[in-house]
């Protein structure tokens, strides 16, 4: 429970679950709606996969992401946008390090 | 718990028997008042063995492999087992004094919590349980929005269903209850039934995906 609240507790993963809920798009796509570099897209796609958020399907060279929220994380995502709830200055303020996807703490805030 | 296909189905034939062997035990002994109590235990796991023998390997092929599935099974085993203990518990304490008003309407009301705590479990699951993109049979999409709203509407009733059980009296909670249910399988049952059909027509018309 704990990865789900720290992936839900970062704005741009919820805009990519947000993203996501009008159903499966691919990293390109995703990472298009941001303006961000592909790493960091990248490691915050791991943080939301992680946390058992999101699905990955391979097919050839490309990624497809696609939901896989349960209702209470869904409701929990509502909370955190109504809230604000954000990742606390300590942790956003860490250098990136987007060769390491699977450590949440190496995200930037963006 | 199961991680696989061969523990999770022994797993769910020793529960199963099991539980029907304590109702059974319980009936016999006098605390338990017969079929009605089968069915309300028997429901979840009987669910699961429906959804996980019968209809996965109908529209997803023998080897169908779903690690949500096994999750959902532990989830519905410990479901049953709570429900079965507290119905249990009811009645030692009714039979006891206990607890004030009648054994069987306070059992009932039991059951009725719990049953709505099982909706919500199911669900609470429900949009998790996703096939990889590449075996989806109709437009991905629309089948994601489905999974969603199905979801919802499950926690919805069940929330009014343990509510209704919570609050009212016997009748009045049967009537909420069931009326609960009622609208929920009207809502969700016949988009499920059009899509297992598709997945089961887009399973033939591509064997060599299975």
């Amino acid at each position: 429970m704990n990865k789900v609240f720290k992936a839900l507790s970062d704005p741009t993963r919820r805009r990519v679950l947000e993203l996501l809920k009008r159903g499966p798009m691919t990293a390109g796509d995703l990472s298009a709606e941001f303006n961000v570099s592909k790493p960091t897209m990248s490691a915050h796609f791991s943080v939301l996969k992680e946390a058992d958020l999101v699905m990955a399907t391979k097919t050839g060279k490309v990624v497809t992401y696609q939901l896989k929220m349960s209702v209470l994380e869904e409701a929990l995502m509502g909370f955190a946008q109504v809230f604000g709830l954000e990742m606390s200055g300590e942790t956003a303020g860490n250098t990136p390090q987007p060769g390491h996807d699977s450590d949440d703490k190496n995200i930037k805030e963006v | 718990m199961f991680r696989d296909e061969k523990t999770a189905r022994i797993g769910a034939t020793i529960v199963w028997t099991l539980l029907y062997a304590m109702v059974a035990g319980a009936q016999a002994l006098g605390y338990e008042d017969g079929f009605e109590t089968i069915l309300a235990i028997s429901i979840v796991p009987g669910l699961y063995i429906l959804g996980r023998f019968v209809l996965t390997p109908l529209f997803h092929g023998k080897k169908a492999e779903n690690k949500a599935g096994f999750m959902s099974m532990n989830g519905a085993m410990i479901m049953a087992g709570i429900l079965l203990i507290a119905s249990l518990v009811t009645g030692y304490l009714g039979d006891a004094n206990l607890l004030p008003g009648d054994v069987d309407t306070n059992k009932r009301h039991v059951s009725g919590v719990f049953m709505g705590l099982v909706f919500i479990l199911m669900g609470n699951y429900m949009p998790k349980i996703v096939e990889p993109i590449t075996k989806a049979a109709c437009d991905p999409a629309t089948h994601q929005r489905f999974q969603r709203q199905s979801g919802w509407i499950f926690v919805i009733t069940g929330f009014v269903y343990t509510g209704a059980w919570f609050v009212f009296e016997r009748e009045t909670a049967n009537t909420v209850s069931t009326t609960a249910v009622v609208i929920c399988i009207l809502l969700v049952a016949p988009r499920l039934v059009w899509y297992g059909m598709k997945l089961r027509q887009h399973r033939q018309s591509r064997p060599t995906n299975h």
